[in-house]
């Protein structure tokens, strides 16, 4: 009986010993790839999540914790312990990508700031207001996209999830923070301009699409007419999702359905629109603007300002 | 005796299990170190295959058909545009099936001798496929291949437009001519609207300067022979030819500052929108030699960063396999 007390034993220590040296071999060969980035919440978020938890506790009279339990969250600490040091990394990458981000949303916000500096005629004060707030959106923006992103990576895309728009990012962001900055005046010319953009926008989308179905569907005059109706009336934001793919509409065309297009066409027609490739799953990127150079000379001092103040900021 | 049994069954015991252990142990860093001696092996079988410079037959049909497409799903395309083409004519005047017959056969010789012009190539790419010098040489022999193909065959000079304006009688040609320009321009205004759209992205327009803008170019620049690939750069060089006197007052001092510097840019692009037959040629002047693709004007490649060809990426964040 002792003899099989004495076995049992040893097969213990051989397993564990076995088996730490297995699981060495293991990390070394899963240590090659970087560990996965994992959103973090952001900070704000986790300062609120801490007290409200606090409070609950004290609600429910846990507030002394007793040995036993003491234990317990001790066990559960060193449980928790790899993962806060896997997502220390991650957070720090996720933060990396952001600032990468920054540097590719400036030029959005820098569009922006021209367009609400001519919509609304701003003095020197509004203007170096708004170059600060655009830094902070600027960068609320480009986490919220590299979040987006993240998620998508993680298998959250499904289909008819449309990709986020920078530029709508960008413009939400601003829009958040911008209306103390401006008077009552100011602010309805803003909203108007931003809608007449947002249909112009629109309208752009469909004559480019219309205009690459004519060239290969060789559409009539009332054809060409009833498709921009059809395409106007039935319209998704994802079918002008940036104008880079409207640059390259002879490779990619938004999956646009056919009961919108196809009562417009002849059976000769039909065939060429059935044969004509269409993509639903494609992201385009997005454009910084013709002709952009960073800190350009020909831009207003206010926007260099704000950015130097911005980076000035991160350093600390 | 029986404590010196049971110590040396223990010792015995512990013994075996160490070694155990260690030849586990010892195995499992094997493998580790293996795997990394089989990659190192495989990497140094696939080091001489890197070197070797190969284009596959596939890649010359994706480059002159643009995309997935290969050279029987170019003939289809270029068959049905036919099919529509005589379709379009067909719909303004009333065609005999004889006449459709001219119209079709006419377009038919179109496409049969931009596939000789294609073989013609494929058959040099054969010979060079493998021989990366002469291989960028043969690449932009396929420019003009894929310009025709992308701005269609049957346009001025095409056997189709010289039967059909025998085809058609004089009222009948005018109509279908006026049918034409309508398309141009449609497709023109689509382009200045793009193009608009773009600079808006750039210096902030309001709704008033892009209808302004998008009119004065309409109105005051010709209609491009055709279209294509280098569209934008045609827009942009157009918009640079209206007199400043017009432009100018549009914008803010600012934007026009940030404007004037773009436009800049491509008014030096003349020649070679001409040579690309994007604009009329210059009566009395000698076309010039069609520049390679290394001999553009540095603005082609350098000024407008946002419409260089992206590589898209797929919503789930992968590139697509095309």
């Amino acid at each position: 009986m002792s003899r099989l007390g004495d076995l049992l034993v040893l097969t213990g220590v051989a397993c564990a010993v076995s088996g730490s040296s297995f699981v060495l071999g293991q990390v070394q060969d899963v240590a090659l790839p970087p560990p996965p980035a994992v959103a973090p919440p952001r900070p704000a978020e986790k300062k609120k999540e801490e007290p409200a938890k606090a409070d609950a506790a004290k609600k429910q009279g846990r507030v002394e914790a007793k040995p036993a339990a003491k234990a317990k969250v001790a066990v559960k600490a060193m449980v928790v312990q790899p993962a806060r040091v896997a997502a220390q990394p991650a957070a720090a990458a996720l933060d990396a990508q952001v600032a990468q981000y920054v540097r590719q949303f400036r030029p959005m916000f820098r569009a922006e700031y021209y367009f609400i500096r001519n919509t609304c005629g701003l003095n020197t004060d509004q203007r170096k207001q708004l170059a600060r707030l655009g830094e902070t959106a600027v960068k609320a923006a480009a986490r919220r996209f590299v979040e987006a992103q993240q998620k998508m990576m993680r298998g959250g895309w499904r289909p008819g999830t449309d990709y986020p728009d920078p530029r709508n990012l960008v413009e939400q962001e601003l829009a958040r923070v911008m209306s103390p900055l401006l008077s009552h005046d100011q602010e309805s010319r803003y909203k108007a301009e931003l809608e007449k953009r947002a249909a112009s926008r629109k309208q752009v989308v469909i004559d480019n699409l219309v205009a690459k179905l004519d060239g290969d569907l060789v559409l009539s005059s009332e054809q060409r007419t009833r498709l921009v109706e059809a395409l106007s009336a039935n319209w998704k934001d994802a079918w002008g999702q940036s104008l880079e793919m409207l640059m390259n509409i002879d490779s990619f065309f938004p999956n646009i359905p056919d009961q919108v297009v196809a009562p417009i066409l002849t059976d000769n027609q039909k065939e060429v629109w059935r044969r004509i490739a269409k993509n639903s799953n494609v992201f385009w990127g997005f454009s910084f603007g013709g002709g952009i150079v960073e800190n350009d000379p020909l831009d207003d001092p206010e926007l260099a300002e704000a950015q130097k103040e911005a980076e000035a900021r991160d350093k600390k | 005796m029986r404590g010196f049994d049971r110590s040396c069954w223990f010792r015995m015991h512990l013994a075996a299990a160490l070694l155990a252990a260690l030849g586990s142990a010892g195995t499992c860093w094997s493998q580790v170190t293996v795997g990394e001696e089989e990659e190192v092996e495989n990497n140094a079988v696939l080091q001489p295959a890197q070197a070797v410079f190969m284009m596959t037959d596939d890649q010359f049909d994706q480059w002159v058909f643009g995309g997935p497409r290969n050279s029987r799903a170019g003939r289809n395309k270029l068959d049905s545009l036919l099919t529509l083409q005589v379709d379009d004519v067909a719909r303004m005047c009333t065609l005999s099936e004889a006449q459709k017959k001219k119209l079709l056969l006419a377009g038919r010789g179109d496409i049969k001798r931009f596939f000789d012009q294609v073989e013609e190539k494929r058959k040099k790419f054969g010979k060079v496929k493998n021989d990366k010098t002469k291989f960028n040489e043969i690449y932009q022999e396929l420019v003009p291949l894929q310009a025709a193909l992308n701005s269609g065959l049957f346009g001025d000079g095409s056997i189709y437009s010289k039967t059909i304006r025998r085809v058609l009688s004089e009222e009948e040609d005018a109509r279908y001519q006026r049918v034409i320009q309508d398309k141009n321009r449609f497709r023109y205004r689509a382009k200045i609207e793009l193009v608009v759209a773009q600079l808006d992205q750039s210096v902030g327009l309001r709704d008033e300067q892009r209808r302004k803008l998008v009119e004065l170019i309409m109105s005051e620049t010709q209609l491009p022979t055709r279209f294509g690939q280098y569209d934008y750069y045609l827009v942009m060089y157009q918009a640079g030819q209206v007199a400043e006197a017009k432009l100018k007052p549009l914008f803010e001092d600012r934007q026009w500052a940030l404007l004037n510097r773009q436009l800049n840019q491509m008014r030096g692009m003349e020649q070679f929108l001409r040579t690309q037959g994007l604009l009329p040629a210059v009566k009395g002047v000698q076309p010039p030699r069609r520049p390679a693709a290394g001999e553009l004007p540095a603005e082609v490649f350098a000024a407008p960063a946002d419409v260089e060809k992206k590589v898209p990426v797929s919503e789930s964040g992968q590139k697509p396999k095309s």
